[in-house]
C-alpha cells in the first residue's frame, strides 16, 4: 500500500489542482504550441502529415511546420519586404488565416474531427501576437 | 465561436476515414465469451489481428451462431505453415459541418491482408493494406500515398505460455487495446493510425499472469512515419483475478525524443458479471510530459470506463465515456466523450457497427459535437 503512496498524492495534487491556470500561464514559444498543441492534433494520419499531407500542410516536424505556418525559415533573418506568412501574420492574429482555420470563422474549423478548445487557441493567438518567432 | 455549436456533425468520419481501424482486439469479448485470454482466439497472445483455428471457431458458433468462421467459410485450408487473413471495412453516416448543408457519405475505411507464415516456432505476420482509403492523394503521388504495412513483424513463440519474442513493426503492448482507433486511451496515447514504431517484446502469458516488456523506436522511414518519434520502453502486466473473471493491470511506458520526453503510467481493470452478464472495462492513465525547448512540463490524464452487454448470438451493446485532459492544470482544455455501441454479428465474417458518440472540448458540454456513423465489416 505504501508503494502507492507517490502517485495516489500525486493524482489528488493534480485534481487539487486542475483546472487552476489559463492560458497566460502557458508557454508563447513554437516549441511549446507546436509540440503541445499543433502537432497532436493536426499532424495525424491522412491529415496534415508525410507525403499524404492534406493541401500540402505538413504539420509533423516544428520548422517544417513553422515555414508552412509563417513562410519563413526557422533561424533565418527576416528581411525587411519579406512577405507575410501563409496561415500566420507575426503579430497580427485577427489577420492570421490558421486563427480563422482553429475557430472555424467563415472557413471549415480545422481539425474537423475533434476542433482545439478554446484554452489552447488562446495560447496559439498569443504565440502570433507574440511576433510568432521559432525559439 | 463556431466551436461549441451544436451540429450533427460527422466530425469523427474525417478520423475514421483516413484508413480505418488496425487490426486490434474486441476486449469486450474477454471473459464474455468464455475466453480468459485474448491469445486463446488471437495468434498474438496481446489480441489483435490473425485469428487462430478457435477464434475462428468460436467466432461463428459463439458470437455468431451462423455461418462457417474458417478462411473463405471453410471453401479453401491453407497449408498448416500459413494462417491467411483480412479485414474490409466501410462506413456510412451523415457528414455536417459549420456553413455546410448536410452531406451522405459511403467511403471504404479499411482494406487490409494479413498473412503468417510460420517454420516451427518462428513466425513472420505482415499486415499491409490502403493507406487513406478516403482522403483525396496530392498530385504526384506515389505508391506509399496508397499502400502501407502497419505490422510486420517476426516472433518466436514455442508454445502459448512460453517465453515470447516478437520483433518488428507493432504496437508494443498496452492498454485496454480496443479495435477503435479513435478512442483516447488510442489516440492521445501513441496508438492513432499508423503511429506503430519498430519495437523487441518480450512476453510470458503464463497461469494467472500476462507479462510484456519491449523496447521501442521510431519508424525510420520518414515517409510513412506519423507521430512524435520517439526512443523508449514499455511494460504491461495484467493478472487474473476471481476465478478467472477479473483482470487488472499496471502499465508504464518512457518515451523520449527530440520535442518531448513523456512518462506514463496507468491501470486496466476487466470485470465480467456473470449475473448480468455485463463486462466493465476500465483504463486510466497519466502522462507526464516534458517540452525542454519549451520551457514547461504538463501532466496529461486519459480514461475510459465502458460496459457492454453481449447478447448470444449475435449482438453486442455498450456505453463508455471518455475523459481527455491534455494538461490537467489549464483551464478549457479537457475532451469529454460518450458514446453508444451497437454491434451485430449476423453470420460468421459479417459486423454491422453502429456507434454514436456526443464530445465535448474544453469543458463545455452543453453544445457538443454529435456522431452517428454505421460501419460494415467483414473480415476474411
Amino acid at each position: 500500500m505504501r508503494a502507492l503512496g507517490a502517485p495516489l498524492l500525486l493524482v489528488l495534487v493534480l485534481l487539487a489542482l486542475a483546472a487552476c491556470d489559463d492560458a497566460r500561464d502557458r508557454p508563447d514559444n513554437w516549441p511549446y504550441v507546436h509540440t503541445a498543441l499543433l502537432e497532436p492534433a493536426c499532424a495525424t494520419s491522412g491529415c496534415h502529415s508525410g507525403p499524404a499531407a492534406q493541401a500540402g500542410v505538413d504539420l509533423a516536424t516544428a520548422d517544417g511546420a513553422y515555414t508552412v505556418l509563417t513562410g519563413r525559415v526557422c533561424g533565418a533573418p527576416v528581411l525587411p519586404g519579406d512577405p507575410i506568412g501563409n496561415f500566420v501574420w507575426p503579430g497580427h492574429p485577427e489577420s492570421s488565416r490558421l486563427m480563422y482555420l482553429l475557430r472555424g470563422d467563415e472557413t471549415t474549423i480545422m481539425p474537423p474531427d475533434l476542433p482545439l478548445p478554446d484554452g489552447e487557441i488562446a495560447v496559439v493567438e498569443r504565440w502570433i501576437l507574440a511576433g510568432a518567432t521559432c525559439e | 465561436m463556431k466551436i461549441g455549436r451544436v451540429a450533427i456533425l460527422a466530425t469523427i468520419i474525417g478520423v475514421l476515414a483516413i484508413g480505418g481501424s488496425d487490426a486490434s482486439a474486441y476486449p469486450q469479448f474477454q471473459f464474455s465469451t468464455g475466453a480468459a485470454r485474448c491469445g486463446e482466439c488471437h495468434l498474438t497472445s496481446s489480441g489483435g489481428g490473425l485469428l487462430n483455428d478457435y477464434g475462428r471457431g468460436e467466432s461463428a458458433d459463439t458470437i455468431s451462431g451462423k455461418g462457417d468462421g474458417a478462411l473463405l467459410h471453410g471453401a479453401w485450408t491453407p497449408p498448416a505453415w500459413l494462417t491467411l487473413g483480412g479485414d474490409l471495412r466501410g462506413a456510412l453516416g451523415p457528414k455536417r459541418l459549420d456553413g455546410e448543408q448536410p452531406r451522405f457519405l459511403a467511403f471504404p475505411m479499411q482494406v487490409d491482408l494479413s498473412a503468417r507464415v510460420a517454420v516451427g516456432p518462428i513466425s513472420l505476420t505482415v499486415v499491409a493494406g490502403l493507406n487513406g482509403a478516403v482522403r483525396a492523394r496530392p498530385d504526384g503521388a506515389s505508391a506509399i500515398n496508397y499502400l502501407v504495412s502497419r505490422q510486420h513483424f517476426l516472433t518466436y513463440q514455442r508454445d502459448p505460455e512460453s517465453l515470447t519474442v516478437r520483433a518488428g513493426r507493432f504496437s508494443p503492448t498496452l492498454g485496454l487495446g480496443t479495435q477503435d482507433h479513435t478512442a483516447y486511451v488510442r489516440r492521445y496515447l501513441g496508438e492513432y493510425l499508423l503511429e506503430e514504431p519498430y519495437a523487441l517484446e518480450v512476453s510470458r502469458a503464463r497461469g494467472r499472469w500476462e507479462v510484456y516488456g519491449a523496447a521501442f523506436a521510431p519508424n525510420p522511414i520518414v515517409a510513412t512515419r506519423v507521430g512524435q518519434p520517439s526512443y523508449g520502453a514499455s511494460a504491461y502486466v495484467e493478472r487474473l483475478l476471481a476465478g478467472g473473471a477479473t483482470a487488472i493491470a499496471g502499465q508504464a511506458r518512457v518515451a523520449i525524443g527530440d520535442a518531448d520526453q513523456r512518462v506514463l503510467v496507468g491501470a486496466v481493470g476487466k470485470r465480467w458479471l456473470e449475473g448480468p452478464k455485463l463486462m466493465l472495462l476500465g483504463e486510466l492513465d497519466l502522462q507526464r510530459q516534458r517540452i525542454p525547448d519549451g520551457r514547461f512540463t504538463r501532466y496529461q490524464l486519459i480514461g475510459y470506463a465502458g460496459v457492454s452487454r453481449m447478447f448470444l448470438p449475435g449482438y453486442l451493446l455498450g456505453v463508455a465515456v471518455q475523459r481527455f485532459a491534455p494538461d490537467v492544470t489549464l483551464r478549457g482544455t479537457t475532451r469529454n466523450a460518450v458514446e453508444v455501441n451497437a454491434q451485430w454479428f449476423p453470420w460468421a465474417h459479417v459486423e454491422a457497427h453502429l456507434l454514436g458518440r456526443a464530445e465535448a472540448t474544453g469543458g463545455d458540454t452543453t453544445h457538443p459535437n454529435l456522431l452517428a456513423l454505421l460501419q460494415l465489416h467483414y473480415y476474411l
